[in-house]
């Protein structure tokens, strides 16, 4: 792959967006009051919108004109460590509020740890416990504020 | 690196043994939970936090107060809604959450779904202009407003908040078009905009009156405010409508009735405390308390009024 | 003079400075954490207080939180507050390259200069220029609002268009929720959560610290050699210090002079300054490389703007951001009116209020210094230790905003979107500067066509929004004159 390429998808990708956000805004739950005004709620978002999209085909040109240059791209050696913690990050934040936080904290640095290639076990099982724990303890007694 | 964390983990573990011996002894009697839907530090949170104080004592329980601000204040009071009514969790809040907010966006609760214990605050609105105005009265503003239809501005802290409905209800009474200029910032931000000549008028709250270079035309109270009593109400200027930023304490529906009696003593008892009523005469908001049958009846009559009003302005989404 | 040093060494006054300000270093030093949620956790101590200390209690927490952001700024590349933003651009790098002790150095004597300047500003001048900022109304901030914009062009290394982009995309999220204006709800797609508005921290926070996981999971086998003798607390030598002189003083004046103008805040004063900096300093040509002169420019700047907020807040009554807001409403609760009267009726208590506004900041710079060794050793763990306690920190900082499990998701969302945009080049701090000020461009936009009848020229018809659009056009073509030098450079890592 290449920069050019990228670029091209990455403006391809904001365009296909102004156009979704584009036909949002045509909705009739906004069409009530002051229309291409300033008492609008669409009038802003509008402006943005085309400005996002002028600025998505300005990088289109911009790629198809400019320079180019190769992206090294190493996905055998990231695929694991990173992939595991996006798995790993997103399963533990969709289930936060419904797990109990030190158990839940525990087992997810213990696994990122592990995934990420640590593995010195002592220490690993230390941290993963002692962190979440001082953690609880600190937003809970010293900071009020309540974890789930 | 091992020493690095012993430290850490030895305390850890230590407070965690303190906690678990401690657990027992601070669940004798479930705590209350006053649920704030506004951020820590906001008046809603300041009068919650000092029924508190008070209540703390009378009932015998620990109280905890959580903030849920967001969305107005729709998601803390859906969360009071949403709570098991078994008189252990109720909300705080001033009155827009419950009978405003169900008017403009779906939600999961509406005016109905609360039983309101009590009301333990009502401030006052003035209406003001800069003390450079030339309005000295509120005949002379609503007199240019005839002559001018649309130019003069009015501020307010965002649309369909109480000091814009407040004016557009004068609006209608008075038969004036005058033109709103919304301002994120409350009450500050408005006289800000008012000391700059950005806005002719505002409705705001009593204190900032005293310290800033102001005047109020009326009051948009029942009857005069000892804190202004040269300045007539709105109603004895010949406009019949009151508006008054009441908050109320509420409980999901279905609480033993018992238990809300128990809360709406304890509300009684906060109001009446010296610490609560020291906060009213700081924020120069007079004592209009009161009980559960009373504010249940006030709740939905505002409710109604808010529907009509938020109609007029365009703003309804149902 | 005297009597008001005694009020200030009462042992409860004394220890809420003291406690304050450490406090508000350590919760500045944990993203997500931030100077609000600082101040709600001392708030209830304030309820049994007497007005001066529970006020120079919550003015310790404010200045200590927005010191205290630099600290992880510098050693994780996580901006412990969004007001340390631009200071990660070359604290991280400057800590990278083997000088964590030093660049934190710099960080504490920068603020120090920049709080304490801003705080003898505050008593010299308060009252009168707080009158002066009333004339600035819906206009002059939508002219503010695009010279802060100005700045998303000098940060977007390599290329603009995806910085404006970037900006844009910032802008837009904060259109998320309810109309300013109108009161419709906008792009909520029936979401209750989202009809509140994307909460704006909870995406910086993920942005910044979560993205940094995914990017650094990418070399984590690659082991981090630490010079444990550079972690140490160092103060640079003074012919550095001479050196950088103008950059620093510079930085005090936009810091405090942001400040003063209501809406703005350290977030943009930071960026504003670092702009400056990169376009004029003496040693330009190092920015984004660990430069000292860039770290003065941010940190200096956001110190400053704390005593330049104090001062509408104080003379006035009229806060200028989220913070002051609440420090003004407490003052009101303790019995204490601010507004123009307070100067007149209390000289004291304001006295004694500058007093210890210069002592906090003394006392942030010594407890800055003290802790730097306990905060230097997080560069001494294991990446992949570190990376699960960044990511635990993020969650439970986002969480803590509004006990809300929604925020954690949007959190999430940020670090995985700044993590896509970070491998396409996209300068983050763009996005992060589009987010800030967006809410306030929208408002201050529609405002002025409501005032001037739908007309854009109009708005720029007007003293003061003309002169700021006059400076604003100067900057942009200083700042892409200046670009101009540099040679483009595609980094797959870029910082921010």
């Amino acid at each position: 792959m290449s920069t050019r390429i990228a670029d091209l998808i990455f403006a391809a990708v904001l365009l296909v967006v102004c156009a979704v956000l584009f036909l949002e805004t045509l909705s009739d739950v906004y069409q009530r009051t002051g229309l291409g005004t300033a008492y609008n709620a669409v009038f802003y978002p509008r402006i943005l919108l085309a400005v996002l999209a002028l600025l998505s085909v300005a990088l289109i040109a911009k790629a198809l004109v400019g320079p180019s240059a190769a992206l090294r791209l190493d996905l055998s050696r990231y695929a694991l460590p990173v992939g595991g913690s996006l798995v790993l990050t997103t399963g533990y934040a969709l289930f936060f509020t419904r797990l109990p936080f030190v158990p839940a904290a525990i087992l997810y640095s213990a696994a990122v740890g592990l995934i990420l290639g640590y593995r010195r076990l002592t220490v690993l099982a230390a941290t993963a416990i002692a962190m979440p724990l001082g953690l609880f303890l600190l937003f809970e007694s010293v900071l009020g504020v309540q974890l789930p | 690196m091992a020493r690095l964390f012993a430290r850490p983990v030895m305390r850890a573990l230590a407070a965690l043994g303190l906690a678990v011996s401690l657990a027992p002894a601070a669940h004798a009697a479930d705590p209350l939970t006053l649920i704030v839907p506004w951020g820590a530090g906001g008046s809603s949170d300041v009068y919650a936090r000092t029924l508190a104080l008070s209540m703390e004592k009378t009932l015998g329980t620990d109280i905890v107060i959580l903030n849920r601000p967001g969305a107005a204040g729709t998601l803390g009071t859906t969360e009071v809604a949403r709570a098991k009514p078994d008189g252990n969790t109720v909300g705080v809040s001033a009155l827009a959450p419950f009978t405003m907010q169900p008017h403009l966006r779906h939600l999961a609760y509406d005016v109905s779904s609360f039983d309101y214990i009590c009301k333990p605050y009502s401030s006052p609105m003035a209406l003001v202009v800069s003390d450079d105005s030339d309005f000295k009265t509120l005949d002379d503003v609503i007199g240019y407003a005839k002559a001018h239809p649309g130019e003069l501005k009015y501020g307010s802290p965002g649309p369909g908040s109480l000091p814009h409905l407040a004016m557009v209800e004068l609006g209608q009474k008075a038969g004036v078009e005058w033109t709103h200029l919304p301002t994120q910032g409350g009450d500050t931000g408005n006289v800000r905009n008012l000391l700059g000549h950005h806005i002719d008028m505002v409705p705001i709250q009593i204190v900032p009156i005293a310290s800033n270079p102001i005047r109020p035309l009326a009051v948009f109270t029942d009857e005069r405010l000892a804190d202004l009593p040269d300045v007539p109400t709105v109603k004895e200027l010949g406009y019949d409508m009151a508006h008054v930023i009441w908050g109320a304490m509420f409980a999901p529906k279905g609480v033993d009735p018992a238990r809300l009696a128990q809360l709406e003593d304890a509300c009684a008892a906060a109001v009446a405390s010296d610490e609560y009523q020291s906060l009213l005469e700081t924020v120069k908001v007079p004592d209009l308390y009161t009980g559960m049958d009373e504010t249940n009846s006030f709740a939905v009559e505002e409710s109604d009024k808010f529907k009509r009003l938020l109609a007029a302005a365009g703003m309804t989404q149902q | 003079m005297l009597d008001i040093l005694l009020t200030l060494l009462r042992p409860d006054t004394l220890l809420a400075m003291v406690g304050g300000t450490a406090l508000g270093v350590v919760v500045g030093a944990i993203p997500g954490l931030g100077s609000i949620l600082g101040l709600s956790v001392v708030l209830p101590f304030t309820f049994g207080m007497d007005a001066l200390p529970s006020i120079v209690l919550l003015i310790g927490v404010y200045a200590g939180s927005v010191y205290g952001g630099s600290v992880s700024a510098i050693l994780i590349n996580m901006p412990g507050t969004p007001q340390s933003a631009a200071t990660s651009l070359d604290g991280y790098p400057m800590a990278v390259g083997g000088q964590p002790g030093l660049a934190i150095g710099w960080a504490t004597l920068a603020s120090l200069v920049g709080g304490t300047f801003s705080a003898v500003v505050l008593m010299l001048i308060a009252a009168p220029v707080a009158t002066f900022s009333l004339r600035f109304g819906p206009p002059e901030f939508f002219a503010l609002t695009l010279m802060a914009l100005t700045c998303v062009v000098a940060v977007s290394r390599g290329s603009v268009i995806k910085g404006l982009i970037a900006a844009v995309v910032g802008l837009f999220v904060a259109v998320v929720g309810s109309d300013p204006m109108t009161g419709d709800l906008r792009f909520d797609f029936g979401v209750l959560e989202l009809s509140g508005g994307v909460n704006r921290v909870a995406v910086l926070i993920g942005l910044f610290a979560l993205s940094e996981v995914f990017m650094q999971a990418r070399s984590v086998d690659t082991p981090t050699a630490v010079d444990t003798s550079a972690l140490a607390f160092r103060l640079p030598p003074w012919s550095a210090v001479a050196a950088r002189l103008k950059t620093l003083l510079k930085s005090c004046l936009i810091g405090t002079g942001i400040g003063i103008l209501p809406g703005t805040g350290a977030t943009a004063a930071s960026f504003i300054s670092y702009v400056e900096a990169k376009r004029s300093g003496r040693f330009r040509a190092n920015f984004g490389k660990g430069e000292p002169e860039g770290i003065i420019a941010s940190e200096a700047a956001n110190n400053a703007v704390t005593g330049g907020a104090l001062v509408p807040s104080l003379a006035l009554g009229i806060p200028g951001d989220a913070v002051t807001a609440l420090i003004v409403s407490l003052l009101i609760v303790k019995g204490v009116q601010p507004g123009p009267f307070l100067f007149m009726r209390d000289p004291g208590f304001i006295h004694s209020l500058f007093a210890a506004f210069i002592i906090i900041n003394i006392l942030m710079a010594l407890i800055g210094a003290a802790l730097t060794g306990v905060f230097a050793r997080i560069l001494a763990v294991p990446t992949a230790i570190l990376l699960g306690a960044i990511t635990l920190f993020s969650m439970i900082g986002a969480y803590s905003l509004a006990g809300s499990g929604a925020d954690v998701i949007t959190c999430l969302v940020a670090g995985v979107v700044g993590f896509v945009l970070r491998l396409a080049g996209v300068p983050l701090a763009a996005l992060a500067i589009g987010l800030v000020l967006g809410p306030l461009v929208e408002e201050s936009l529609r405002q002025s066509l409501i005032m001037t009848d739908g007309s854009f020229v109009a708005i720029f018809l007007r003293p003061y929004s003309g002169a700021v659009l006059v400076l604003t056009v100067a900057l942009l073509a200083a700042v892409t004159l200046g670009n101009r030098g540099e040679r483009p450079q595609r980094t797959t890592d870029e910082v921010a």
